[in-house]
């Protein structure tokens, strides 16, 4: 497979990039990547590519669809994209004639599909799905919200009739929901936590609960990667170093991607921190092929997606490649998956102070006590983390509710319903971040 | 008739046209102006001669060729949202080539059919008038429809004028379901407005040889 023999010799060679800064699990594949010139540093060049001079360009587009046009006009060769917008990236190419795609690479997943969620406005008196019935919903259609909203639905047994569907932009549904337009909007990573940073929106439903997972991967024409197969080698080597990089200093990794998207420093965090949505991970294991298969499913059955032959699209030889580069074990790296609610059992609380940068808390007591303090003296805090006791997601502090237990120790939850059984269980008492630490004030 | 309509008044035949042309893409603006309450505040031109060349160089298949091509933008003119990240394209309206002259010629019928019925509003046959002048504004409608160019935020790549249709309100399950009908419906639009044409064309043959006849309007003859 690597061993083309195509004579490139003082060649330019022009690569097209297609990557979203306003969708962050693409940022391992696309801003980190373009920004740190970490494929500069990966590049061939020596034997077929001695000489060559490589023009890179980057593209930056709102989400994959329009990538995806781009890739099928011979502009972009390699495309970044969420779960959905991929699977039809490789149907659309196989619906073609002649032109084709490849699945090289995973940028990085939440194993329980965590990165998608429902937001109602922050004053809503909705607090679950079911209350959402007879009302209006809107999301981009097609997109991985759109796919967990649907999934949503129909586990709860809420039929489509049962609510008014609206395709909405997320910048329009953000707006929408800051306004309270809207009684609900799905959508995709950064925005609900955007909306929930910005105190506009309230989580209601996160993707997390759908237990499927949450995946973004690399696209690449497949003329390009069967002429410059080196080259899909060297970038899939550039992933693997940015989550190199994320994952040494997360808090200013975070705070450098603000600077090269605009998206608050605060959300990247809660994405890219330990105990994060997000883990970045370049591997493409079996489970996720099984998960691009079911998204397909839920896009074919709503007519948005020609038939996708996965065994032909998805091509792990390129990630293996550069991992052997690299030195390090594939096989090892692709059984490794992690589940939140394990790996984020025992973390700290956090609290991203304007000064003093992130502090840890290892109870919650302890971290809302630090809270009221803080508020009490007027320090800015600039945001802070907890973790659902039900799938162990990290959350914003600020929009999390929580459980006082007899022995005075605290719970933190995404929702308030899973909040209030477990304290009926426990003889505990719900309050939100705002009652809790006034009650740590007293 | 319709030659001869057309040289008499190609001048104004070119204004109305291209007056129209414009009016349907003004009015895109103003659909969206009035659904989402922004004005566009960027344009960008492609290099569309390029653009096609990098498509021909780059897809093997001709039967491929042809449709990427027809997706190709020569202008894009949207709102960006500057309350997000560094800016976000809220929604587009992208003007390919294709879409273009599909609007450019269904201007053209409507204009000519404007003027063959100012020739023929003297005749008596008012139900016949009143209907063809129904059965243009009907072809123009549906070609109007199925050309729109609008796109936003969706994951999919949705076919612009289904976007389209959902922003001015119809249900978005029904615009998906609208959307393999596409071709079929453009072409009966096109049907409708090009016998809506011969119609009246025909029509006013019919009253001029009345006239050469009798001497007379068709009313009074």
């Amino acid at each position: 497979m690597l061993g083309a023999t195509n004579i490139v010799h003082a060649e330019a060679i022009t690569i097209g990039i297609g990557h979203q800064s306003m969708c962050t699990d693409t940022y391992a594949a696309g801003i980190i990547v373009k920004e740190l010139k970490l494929l500069e540093k990966h590049l061939p060049r020596s034997g077929k590519y001695v000489d060559v001079t490589y023009n890179l360009k980057w593209d930056d587009y709102a989400s994959g669809g329009p990538i995806t046009n781009q890739m099928l006009a011979g502009k972009l060769d390699i495309g970044v994209m969420g779960d959905y917008p991929v699977i039809v990236n490789g149907a659309k190419f196989q619906a073609t004639k002649s032109l084709n795609t490849s699945l090289v690479s995973s940028t990085g997943y939440n194993l329980r599909g965590a990165g998608n969620a429902i937001v109602v406005p922050a004053s809503s008196n909705v607090y679950s799905l079911a209350q959402l019935k007879g009302r209006s919903i809107s999301t981009p259609y097609g997109s991985a919200a759109w796919g967990m909203l649907i999934k949503a639905l129909e586990d709860a047994h809420i039929s489509l009739s049962d609510v008014d569907l609206k395709n909405q932009a997320p910048s329009v549904g953000a707006a929408n929901i800051a306004t309270g337009k809207i009684d609900a909007h799905a959508d995709f990573c950064p925005w609900s936590e955007i909306m929930e940073y910005r105190g506009t929106g309230r989580k209601i439903y996160d993707g997390s609960q759908t237990g499927v997972p949450y995946l973004h991967g690399v696209v690449v024409r497949k003329d390009f990667v069967d002429k410059y197969p080196e080259i899909i080698v060297a970038f899939i080597k550039a992933i693997h170093d940015a989550g190199e990089w994320l994952k040494k200093d997360p808090a200013l990794a975070a705070a450098q991607m603000e600077k090269w998207t605009g998206v608050e420093k605060e959300v990247l965090y809660l994405y890219y921190s330990r105990g994060g949505h997000l883990t970045v991970d370049p591997t493409l294991k079996p489970q996720w092929i099984e998960t691009l298969e079911f998204d397909h499913g839920v896009l074919a059955r709503a007519d948005l997606s020609p038939p996708l032959d996965f065994k032909e699209w998805v091509d792990d030889r390129y990630v293996k490649k550069a991992y052997a580069e690299l030195g390090l074990d594939y096989a090892a790296q692709s059984k490794e998956i992690v589940d939140p609610l394990i790996a984020n059992r025992d973390l700290p609380n956090e609290i991203w102070h304007a000064k003093d940068g992130i502090l840890s808390y290892p109870t919650t007591a302890a971290f809302l006590k630090a809270a009221a303090d803080f508020q009490a003296t007027g320090v800015k805090i600039n945001a802070a983390y907890v973790y659902d006791h039900d799938t162990g997601l990290k959350l914003f502090g600020t929009t999390a509710f929580y459980v006082r237990n007899k022995d005075g120790s605290y719970t933190a939850f995404l929702r308030k319903d899973p909040a209030e059984t477990y304290a009926a269980k426990t003889g505990g008492e719900v309050s939100t971040f705002t009652e809790a630490i006034a009650r740590q004030a007293i | 008739m319709i030659a001869q309509t057309v040289r008499a008044h190609w001048s104004l035949l070119v204004l109305t046209s291209a007056g129209l042309v414009v009016v349907y893409y003004g009015a895109q603006i103003a659909v969206l102006y009035f659904r989402l309450g922004h004005l566009p505040n960027y344009i960008t031109a492609y290099d569309y001669p390029a653009n096609v060349a990098r498509i021909i160089r780059s897809t093997p298949a001709v039967s491929d060729m042809i449709p990427i091509i027809l997706n190709e933008w020569i202008f894009e003119i949207g709102y960006m949202d500057y309350d997000y990240g560094h800016g976000i394209a809220e929604w587009t309206m992208g003007i390919p080539p294709s879409k273009l002259l599909m609007i450019a010629i269904a201007s053209v019928l409507i204009s000519v059919n404007a003027l063959l019925w100012r020739t023929a509003r003297h005749s008596c046959f008012h139900l016949e008038r009143r209907s063809l002048v129904g059965m243009t504004g009907l072809g123009a409608v549906t070609v109007g429809l199925v050309s729109i160019s609008l796109s936003w935020v969706v994951c999919c790549g949705t076919p612009t004028w289904i976007v389209g249709l959902a922003l001015l309100g119809l249900d978005v399950g029904l615009a998906f379901a609208l959307e393999p009908f596409g071709v079929w419906i453009v072409s009966v639009g096109f049907i409708i407005l090009a016998m809506s044409t011969l119609r009246f064309a025909s029509h006013n043959l019919t009253v001029q040889s009345a006239v050469r006849r009798t001497g007379l309007l068709p009313e009074i003859a």
